[in-house]
């Protein structure tokens, strides 16, 4: 299946930064758990295993032919929208959600699983030649296919993981062609929708929009179509925001003044902050973050592991390991314009969009630039399903390098 | 076989496309690295002292109160340890669970607990007190469910004690928590809201050197608020337990007087060593509970406290100020002999009454003393012979040699609030009454040390002392000398004269003589103050209160011939001094000397009526009227 020559295509750039960065990770879940059970605690083991897990598993997959990933598509989608069903059904949670399958040793989160099965189907409408993305219309399709599973994901309740579905389509949709003016009207919905809190605000952002759209030269039915859905959303938006979860309007709630929920949302957000400023320009030393060892910072070796890392290592350290983020992200993108096939580049593009947003949020939330979300930051955080899913995912993309000459 | 085939856009397009994501991570990188060196590197500093503050605990250690002691060491105010529920200054905290738990356990209204939960939060240094003083019921509640409420403390502290309760508590003083009219005066010297002082007494008097130095403990604490370990870095305190203050008081004496006052309505015994100034006994009944106020109080309570019949917290010994009565005249009988308008060999007759103009005063003892010369006229107290003597000297005379004699000034004592009694002299008569529009005959009444003339029991005291001493006034104190807590002395309190009486030595000795008489002679009228063994030496007198019953006087020192303890005694409505309150002295020098009675005593049942002024005959102060206390028109006239 693969020659030789296509060897020579492996990206060794792309696997050996991602290998750093687990390494990193194995690290700093040692610094963050040592301190509660002493010596190396049973959470690196674990991790370590994962990752060798995780090699293997991407190894196989480079193997597999995109046009066979091309193929399945459907069927990994039909198969990931059955298993979030299933889960709000049988799946567990922390507090109260539904987000996982117990399999005993392990978790499965199936909209982990999802994500990648709809950038598969993504790719694979939008590699379509028939597609057509020069209308507002024309984005129906793809967001009825990312919307199922977000409102799924919702369902569990899952905010920050439905987030990252929808932000994995702006990219694929530049890649696929859609004008950069169409993608920026697809967010006048989502301002309209933040905005309509305040009446004032909204009422003059509407008719803002509705003269912009006035002087446009879409097309009489776009433009209406775009005006309706915008007002439509924006008186929507209070609706949706009064049947969020208590937790979920605190996050945000917390965000915006931490100080105010500061026993409680906001809690996470202040100490997060204070691990990371504390750590100055060179960090703590490792093993030496007061925050971490003296329990101040929750969730260490999960989603505020990036946290425990500014705290002892500082900026150098946080710098360092964004740099590795951004590298491994520029690299999948640089493979993008590389392969020939369609749709192996907007794979490629997808999984890189859902690494980087996920990345980007996760760091975000340490550094309260945005709502607490609950999710892992990729490749860096415990947790071993999430691990190998993201390794595989880098496993694909890998094989498609392979494959770049492929049409 | 390619199922979507070959990308339609050209190797140029799919570049461009890249280059676009690739400049738009890159802006989000830039975004995230600014904010991160935001963080770390412009507010680094700062962050850094907030995690600091977050596992760095700042514990105050109180610094125990120092003890109080009587004269031979007998405690009379310690501290006793108290457990109080505290909350600490705790990040994480699930606030609603925590106050619920915290409100059922402790059976507290929910909203005072989110408060105080609200309040701790916001400390970098010390504890807020939930429940001062808490039960051991209390206690255990909070042990069962430690796990569950992080951050809450049971702390010991030390809480004033007094030994005997009510006990010369108008000398010792009591605490409580400052004001804020005194956190305004006392803030400099370190003092924060919540902080208990002193309030009245020597406790007040003596704050600075009672309060000790407290100390301050900093502990690495983790996010429950476990304390791990001491943190070396810390701006630590040693503690200073506050020093000793050793009194004059003598617990016996000042027992004595005490129980024997209880007996009355209200009254003061003040007795003072006369070489020395120290005061003995302070007792002014009745007395609050000090314990109760320092335990919190109500307002309630207080204002029972404060508003009551018997006045509590009026320190009488100092603050209260009474016509003199008989006592007066060994001042009248000094100022007679210095100027020469009284001596040992003119005799008078008292009929039982005496002429002046068209009014007649009296004389306590209706039937009148016969012939009456300068030593029985002070012994039996003969009203005639000091109308007479008053009537020589003038108003502006005696109150000159009152005011020599120190009626009008403060004697100095250690105690906040004493008062200066008055010397009515003519400009002060005129000064009320307006220039001539008052009688000359109030010199009559004033001779007998009735009228607007008033001292405090404590004054009283000290003029006797200056008697005995010859002249020389000490002043009063009540601190006799401090020590540390250890007991090593570092200050012992000194001797001052603050005046002397201007007597010359023959003034004097006749003076001790008479008042030996007073008690120790067959026609004395202080009898009931005897102490086996010893001499004692005393006036009795009768106060005129206008309000209801006379207050009872006796003044007195003992041992006659070396005198070691001068006693006053004021019985407030106890009517005649030599029945009432010449006794009670006798006791109070009984129980400093250290005398035992031979036998369980009859005294009161001898010879009742006859020779001394009984609660049910007329006394010995000698106006006509009812209204007598107004000297300046006359009453009824015959």
């Amino acid at each position: 299946m693969i020659d030789r020559r296509q060897l020579r295509d492996f990206d060794v750039g792309l696997f050996v930064t991602m290998l750093i960065i687990v390494i990193i990770g194995v690290v700093m879940i040692h610094s963050a758990t040592h301190a509660a059970d002493g010596g190396a605690s049973s959470l690196v083991k674990r991790q370590f295993l994962w990752a060798g897990l995780g090699i293997i598993v991407l190894t196989v997959v480079m193997f597999i032919s995109q046009d066979t990933i091309d193929a399945l598509a459907p069927f990994f989608y039909a198969v990931a929208l059955l298993l979030l069903i299933a889960v709000l059904f049988v799946g567990v949670g922390k507090t109260g959600e539904r987000r996982w399958f117990d399999l005993g040793p392990m978790r499965l989160q199936p909209s982990e699983l999802a994500k990648y099965a709809t950038i598969f189907i993504l790719a694979k409408y939008l590699a379509r030649k028939k597609t057509r993305l020069d209308r507002p219309i024309h984005l129906a399709i793809p967001l009825a296919i990312v919307l199922v599973p977000t409102l799924l994901v919702l369902r569990e309740p899952d905010l920050g993981t439905s987030i990252i579905f929808l932000l994995m389509l702006p990219p694929m949709l530049y890649w696929a062609g859609m004008r950069p003016v169409l993608l920026l009207i697809m967010l006048a919905p989502v301002v309209s929708m933040i905005i309509a809190f305040n009446w004032v605000a909204w009422l003059v952002f509407v008719a803002v929009l509705a003269w912009l759209l006035y002087v446009s030269r879409l097309f009489v039915a776009d433009k209406l179509l775009v005006f309706v859905t915008t007002v439509v959303m924006g008186r929507l938006s209070p609706f949706l925001w009064n049947h969020l979860k208590d937790y979920q309007r605190h996050r945000v709630l917390a965000f915006l003044n931490p100080e105010k929920y500061r026993f409680s949302t906001g809690y996470q957000l202040i100490q997060s902050k204070i691990a990371i400023g504390s750590g100055s320009v060179f960090g703590k030393g490792f093993l030496q973050g007061t925050q971490k060892n003296f329990a101040f910072l929750p969730e260490q070796h999960t989603d505020f592991i990036f946290s425990v890392l500014a705290e002892e290592f500082g900026f150098a350290g946080c710098a360092i390991v964004i740099g590795l983020y951004l590298y491994l992200v520029i690299r999948m993108l640089r493979l993008a314009s590389q392969v020939r096939n369609r749709f192996a580049a907007l794979t490629i593009v997808g999984i890189a969009g859902a690494l980087f947003v996920q990345s980007a949020i996760n760091i975000g939330v340490t550094l309260g630039l945005s709502p607490v979300t609950g999710m892992t930051l990729p490749l860096l955080s415990y947790g071993g399903s999430s691990l190998l899913v993201t390794m595989t995912s880098i496993g694909i993309v890998l094989g498609m390098g392979l494959r770049r000459m492929e049409y | 076989m390619p199922l979507t085939g070959r990308d339609t856009a050209t190797i140029d397009e799919r570049r461009l496309r890249s280059r676009v994501l690739r400049l738009a991570a890159v802006v989000v990188c830039v975004i995230i690295v600014g904010r991160l060196g935001w963080l770390q590197l412009i507010r680094g500093e700062f962050y850094r002292n907030l995690s600091e503050d977050n596992y760095v605990q700042g514990f105050e250690v109180r610094a125990p109160r120092g003890l109080i002691l009587d004269r031979h060491g007998e405690i009379l105010a310690d501290n006793r340890a108290s457990l109080s529920v505290t909350l600490s200054r705790l990040k994480r905290r699930d606030d609603l669970s925590v106050s619920v738990l915290l409100s059922e356990l402790l059976e507290l209204d929910q909203a005072l607990v989110a408060e105080k939960l609200e309040e701790a939060a916001g400390r970098f240094y010390g504890n807020v007190v939930l429940v001062p003083d808490a039960t051991f019921e209390q206690i255990a509640k909070i042990e069962e469910h430690r796990s569950e409420l992080p951050g809450v403390k049971v702390e010991v502290t030390a809480v004033r004690r007094y030994l005997y309760d009510s006990l010369a508590t108008h000398g010792i003083g009591y605490v409580g928590e400052v004001n804020d009219a005194e956190l305004a005066s006392m803030g400099p010297l370190g003092y924060a809201a919540r902080d208990v002082v002193g309030k009245t007494g020597a406790e007040q008097r003596y704050e600075l050197v009672l309060r000790g130095r407290d100390g301050a403990e900093y502990w690495v604490c983790d996010a429950v608020g476990r304390e791990l370990y001491p943190f070396e870095g810390g701006p630590s305190r040693e503690v200073r337990p506050g020093h000793s203050l050793v009194l004059t008081l003598d617990l016996n004496a000042q027992r004595a007087a005490e129980e024997a006052l209880s007996r009355h309505d209200g009254g003061s015994v003040v007795a003072i060593e006369p070489s020395t100034g120290e005061i003995l006994v302070l007792a002014s009944m009745p007395a609050p509970n000090p314990n109760e106020i320092v335990d919190g109080i109500t307002t309630e309570e207080w204002d029972a406290l404060t508003g009551s019949e018997g006045h509590p917290l009026l320190n009488r010994s100092i603050q209260a100020t009474y016509p003199p009565g008989s006592p007066f005249k060994l001042i009248t009988v000094g100022a007679g002999l210095e100027t020469g308008l009284a001596n040992h060999y003119e005799k008078v007759t008292c009929t039982g009454a005496h002429k002046y103009g068209i009014r007649t005063f009296r004389c306590w003892k209706r039937e009148g003393h016969g012939v009456v010369d300068i030593m029985k006229g002070v012994v039996e107290s003969c009203d005639v012979y000091f109308y007479q003597l008053g009537a020589r000297l003038g108003v502006a005379q005696l109150m000159d040699w009152a005011e020599r004699a120190g009626i009008g000034r403060r004697m100095g004592i250690d105690i906040a609030g004493e008062a200066r009694g008055n010397v009515p002299t003519p400009s002060w008569y005129d000064r009320i009454y307006g220039a001539r529009r008052w009688s000359r005959g109030v010199v009559l009444n004033l001779a007998i040390g009735q009228g607007e003339l008033l001292v405090t029991p404590l004054q009283a005291a000290c003029i006797v002392c200056g008697i005995v001493n010859d002249g020389p006034v000490h002043a009063p104190h009540i601190l006799k000398r401090v020590e540390t807590y250890s007991g090593r002395v570092i200050g012992t309190a000194r001797t001052t004269t603050t005046y002397e009486i201007p007597f010359s030595r023959n003034t004097f000795s006749f003076i001790k003589e008479a008042m030996v008489n007073v008690v120790e002679a067959s026609n004395g009228t202080g009898k009931l103050a005897r102490v086996p063994g010893i001499e004692v030496a005393g006036k009795t007198g009768t106060a005129q209160n206008p309000h209801g019953e006379d207050h009872a006087w006796f003044v007195s020192y003992a041992p006659a011939d070396d005198p070691q303890i001068v006693v006053a005694v004021l019985v407030e409505h106890g009517g005649g001094g030599g029945a009432i309150a010449a006794p009670i002295a006798g006791e109070v020098i009984r129980a400093y000397l250290g005398i035992e009675l031979p036998e369980p005593v009859a005294v009161v049942h001898e010879e009742p009526a006859e020779e001394s002024e009984t609660g049910d005959s007329p006394d010995e102060f000698g106006v006509v009227t009812d209204e007598s206390a107004e000297p300046e028109d006359g009453g009824a006239d015959e």
